[in-house]
């Protein structure tokens, strides 16, 4: 036994999970550093940082006999060591093969985790992996190339050997015509001629060995050497001073999230009892500006700081999750034999640690789709003017209190016509209907619904982008698509910047209490009978400025009353964010407008699809969270289904079951 | 006895730590070779540890240091590495190590060894 472990498990037990933690960061650091190298700003303290990281890992692995990850971890730092020598220029070269290896370093690091080991199969893979991190000895190789005199007789053309030198580098030729004897006496089938190459290559210097070899005899090629002072620093980079050095890193310690939740669940339980002081206050007839009423203003201010302090320490840049979608990208990549490029942009933007966790699946899945069914084969491209290599980038950012993650293709866009078609053959749609280029798009996060004509291992596994859909509303998020034929696809997910609170309207709604989050409303206003229309379908709509929208009656949709005319003291909410559809929504009464802590709502209550959560208001009512998106959806959506039992209008007309206003 | 132990690894100075610790030994960690050399100015150790590959300053370079150091000329130092290469051993040695340990250590010859140097 050769860890400390051996009498005291304790302390192990706890190394070991540190252990872990510290694999994590050198593997975090290693995506950075690659991302350095492959963007040519590397330096020589690049290759030093990847070597310490597969380093440090080994050394941890080895304290605790995890036998695979030391031999792997060996193995890769003694490929690395030689580059610690290379030129800076020539890593740039190998950025993917680096890539892979440490790809491949952090799936033995997770093995380990697990106390699994590596099969042989596994250890045989590994090697030729490793093998791939090569650098050619010498950048640069001579050769000479003096052909017999028989040479052109036998059909052998010094040319051909150029044009394939020239396939593995670049070459320089000096011909030498010494020989060449005078045009009385030249005999055009024999050859007089001698060549002096240079080959500047990346390719192992075994591979340009081989070939040389392989060549006939007649053409009397040899390889003379590598250059004396191959490695002469003749592409050395530009010498610019390392103003990217990175900053020492702020002190952090470490916190289990449960203590975190805890903290925020306190500070929402203080922000529910701050209000119901204001709300107490208020109702004993406490004077503004009184001492107590100054206080509990105060009170109120200090809890919003100490809210958000404590959102800021649930938020984590995207980075991380951003990373493993580089990896996730190179393996499909690999897996369709694809050339694909992977970016990212704002991968500084910081979301809640739960979205990041739940983000993991959906953006998978995504980017399994983008590079198999978006993203073209190299031919294909070719023929539409594309560079073979295709474009993928993952973007985060943060807009207007949301955080929008975009994933955009430069692939051949959605096949409008072929969705569709799949759309009518599932009954999702009729043959007949009339469908925007925006509404096909949509069908494609229907459930049941698959794009790809052949079911690949890879993103054919039976799950839909409904899935996706799924998993991001459960974020409280939303989906949309923005395509375009032949140029891409882009997939933006919108999401709350937190799970924890929202600013929310509070609403009366058939005398109770519904909540609604704030930016989503872009107006509000008293509607007038002249603006409503229902039409032919029993559809009813709103005249607002020049557009006309569908009118929701959240009574009605919520159960709560059956189908009744609009009134003009009642309220219409202009709900509009850019990425939906634009609707009104009808409520009795605005009571308030304040920021409402989200309590999540059991599993297995039954609840109209368009409640997302509920919330605890200040005078200790519950309230039901409504995601008014939802409504226009879900109301759209349902069109062409029976209306519900409490629906007052009969006959199943699309929107039928929304109130009517009198003309 | 007070022992310096530098290492850039979270894990490893825990592992040290917890082993020294355990045998009743007052340990010190620093991350690298130059905060190894910062911590000598507040601290006086019976021995120091050190591990060769590290950021910023290696372990070389700060057995340098410490030795360049009128008060550290004898202070014993013990190499923990996971390098066993002889030419390594010997660089160190002429740079002014007292003895080598590898990686991964038996905490009690670790503890031994230290003993041995240091006592």
């Amino acid at each position: 036994m050769t860890g400390p472990g051996a009498s005291s498990a304790d302390p192990m037990a706890d190394i070991r999970i540190a252990f872990f933690e510290e694999c994590s960061e050198h593997l975090e650091q290693v995506q950075d550093t690659l991302a350095r190298i492959g963007s040519g700003a590397g330096d020589p303290e690049c290759v030093h940082a990847l070597f310490r990281a597969a380093h440090s890992i080994k050394g941890g692995a080895a304290a605790f006999g995890m036998s695979g990850l030391v031999d792997f971890s060996h193995d890769l730092e003694s490929r690395l060591s030689p580059l610690r020598e290379a030129p800076v220029a020539t890593l740039i070269t190998i950025t993917g093969q680096l890539e892979r290896a440490f790809d491949r370093l952090a799936d033995h690091v997770s093995r380990a985790k697990i106390g699994a080991t590596p099969s042989e199969e596994d250890r045989l893979s590994d090697a030729a992996l490793l093998s791939q991190i090569d650098l050619v000895d010498g950048t640069e190789l001579s050769l000479t190339m003096t052909p017999k005199a028989t040479a052109l007789t036998t059909a052998q053309d010094p040319r051909d050997v150029l044009d394939a030198l020239h396939d593995l580098g670049t070459v320089t030729a000096r011909i030498d015509t010494s020989n060449l004897p005078d045009l009385a006496q030249l005999d055009p089938a024999t050859c007089h001629l001698r060549w002096d190459i240079m080959l500047e290559t990346t390719e192992p210097a075994a591979a340009i060995d081989a070939y040389v070899a392989a060549l006939p005899d007649d053409l009397g090629v040899t390889l003379t050497s590598p250059a004396p002072d191959a490695a002469a620093p003749t592409r050395a980079p530009d010498a610019k001073p390392s103003v990217a050095a990175p900053s020492a890193p702020m002190p952090t310690i470490r916190v289990s999230i449960d203590r975190v939740d805890r903290l925020m669940n306190l500070v929402g339980e203080l922000v529910i009892t701050q209000s119901m002081l204001v709300q107490s206050g208020t109702a004993a007839g406490l004077v503004t500006h009184s001492p107590h009423a100054s206080g509990i203003e105060e009170l109120g201010r200090l809890s919003r700081d100490l809210q958000d302090s404590v959102m800021q320490i649930r938020a984590q840049p995207v980075k991380p999750l951003f990373q493993r979608m580089a990896r996730i990208s190179r393996e499909v990549a690999d897996a369709t034999g694809k050339d694909i490029r992977f970016d990212m942009e704002g991968s500084e933007t910081e979301v809640d640690t739960t979205v990041i966790e739940r983000l993991s699946e959906p953006l998978t899945h995504m980017i399994r789709n983008a590079i198999d069914h978006g993203i073209e084969a190299a031919e294909v491209r070719r023929g539409t003017g594309k560079p073979d290599q295709g474009r993928l980038t993952l973007s985060a950012a943060q807009r207007s209190g949301r955080i929008l993650i975009k994933l955009s293709d430069d692939g051949g866009g959605i096949d409008r016509a072929a969705v569709r078609a799949r759309a009518i053959d599932r009954g999702i749609v009729g043959a007949d209907d009339d469908l925007a280029p925006e509404a096909i798009d949509m069908l494609l996060f229907e459930p049941g619904f698959s794009t790809a004509q052949t079911v690949t291992e890879l993103s054919g596994r039976g799950v839909g982008l409904d899935v996706v859909r799924e998993a991001i509303r459960s974020l409280g998020g939303r989906i949309s698509v923005d395509s375009a034929s032949g140029t891409g696809t882009t997939w933006i997910i919108s999401l709350p910047l937190t799970l924890a609170v929202v600013d929310g309207m509070v609403l009366q709604v058939a005398d109770q209490t519904i909540v609604m989050p704030l930016a989503a409303i872009r107006e509000t206003l008293a509607p007038r009978a002249a603006d409503i229309m229902t039409w032919d379908g029993g559809m009813t709509v709103m005249r607002h400025h020049r557009s006309v929208l569908p009118l929701h009656n959240l009574a009605e949709i919520l159960g709560y009353a059956a189908h009744r005319p609009v009134t003009p003291d009642q309220v219409a909410l202009i709900i509009d964010d850019g990425d939906a559809p634009a609707c009104a929504i009808v409520v009795d009464e605005i009571e308030d407008q304040r920021q409402v802590v989200i309590k999540a709502l059991q599993d297995g209550v039954p609840l109209p699809p368009c409640i997302s959560a509920a919330t605890i208001l200040g005078d200790g009512r519950v309230a039901l969270i409504v995601d008014p998106l939802l409504v226009g959806e879900t109301q759209m959506r349902r069109g062409a289904a029976p209306p519900p039992p409490h629906s007052a209008l009969p006959g199943a007309c699309p929107g039928a079951h929304v109130a009517a206003a009198p003309p | 006895m007070q022992i310096l132990a530098v290492d850039d690894s979270r894990t490893m100075r825990k592992m040290i730590q917890a082993t020294l610790e355990g045998a009743g030994i007052e340990t010190h960690l620093a991350e690298d070779g130059v905060d190894g050399l910062r911590t000598l100015d507040s601290i006086a150790p019976d021995a120091i540890i050190t591990d060769i590959n590290m950021p910023n300053l290696d372990g070389f370079g700060f057995i340098d240091g410490v030795r360049a150091r009128d008060d550290h000329k004898t202070t014993p130092i013990l190499v923990l590495t996971t390098e066993s290469a002889p030419e390594l051993k010997a660089k160190a040695r002429l740079s002014g190590a007292t003895g080598w340990v590898v990686k991964p250590f038996d905490p009690e010859k670790l503890v031994r060894a230290l003993k041995m140097i240091a006592g």
